[in-house]
């Protein structure tokens, strides 16, 4: 990453690019359907409270070094960005994609996996990793500067 | 077959290697074809066109930097040839 606008870009990239309906501060619930941005640190189980808090189902968690986060009330499917993570952690990664950065698979294919594997996780044929390893984390954001 | 390049927007003027390309090499995608200026590291990314100094950079589909020279097409872009610029915010 050469610029601070490419680092921040990218970053937003993983929110996707649908129109986005809604603002809401930490916890706030969403009534609106669609892409809904949420106020949260970058604590990983901060946040994945705060999204659960604002209503999320399902938990998309994309990481490059690995994280064993989940939640007690929403499965947290970890998307790994490389291939190395997902042999040196597969115990807590569901979807490995690193095929994108090794150019086997487009970014359009690799989303239509982590697509079907959603709906199977939502249809219960799927038990993501941090469901079958109890990882029942919950820590509440006390706002201000949080690592 | 594996792909050698990957561009993340179709705005975008830049092509991220995703395997180690090398000075001299000729890659391709889609039809249109690469001279490298430099070798270019997978992950690393290289121009697709002529920037002079000043000429943005786009990569995600959004300005992410500005040319400090000349980056002929096939260069690789580097904390050397290009500064950090965004777009200002705008509230409407």
């Amino acid at each position: 990453m050469i610029t601070d606008a490419i680092k921040s870009a990218g970053a937003a990239k993983k929110g996707g690019t649908s129109p986005v309906v809604d603002v809401l501060d930490y916890t706030e619930p969403a009534t609106k359907p669609g892409s809904n941005l949420v106020c949260k640190p970058g604590n990983d189980v901060e946040a994945t409270t705060g999204k659960a808090a604002s209503g999320a189902t399902l938990i998309l968690f994309t990481t490059g070094l690995g994280t064993p986060t989940g939640n007690p009330v929403c499965p947290v499917i970890k998307v790994s960005t490389n291939s190395n993570l997902t042999k040196r952690m597969n115990d807590i990664i569901d979807i490995d994609c690193g095929p994108v950065i090794e150019g086997e698979k487009t970014i359009e294919e690799m989303g239509e996996d982590i697509l079907e594997f959603c709906i199977k996780a939502a249809s219960g044929e799927i038990i993501p990793k941090a469901v079958l390893l109890n990882q029942d984390d919950f820590i509440p954001w006390k706002r201000g500067v949080s690592l | 077959m594996k792909q050698q390049l990957v561009k993340v927007h179709p705005d975008d003027n830049v092509l991220v290697a995703l395997a180690d390309l090398k000075k001299g090499d000729t890659v391709e995608y889609k039809g249109e074809t690469f001279l490298l200026q430099d070798d270019i590291a997978a992950k690393h990314k290289f121009v697709t066109t002529d920037l002079q100094s000043g000429d943005i950079v786009t990569m995600y589909g959004v300005m992410v930097g500005k040319a400090k020279e000349t980056i002929t097409k096939g260069s690789i872009i580097s904390t050397k040839n290009l500064k950090h610029v965004a777009e200002p915010l705008k509230m409407d």
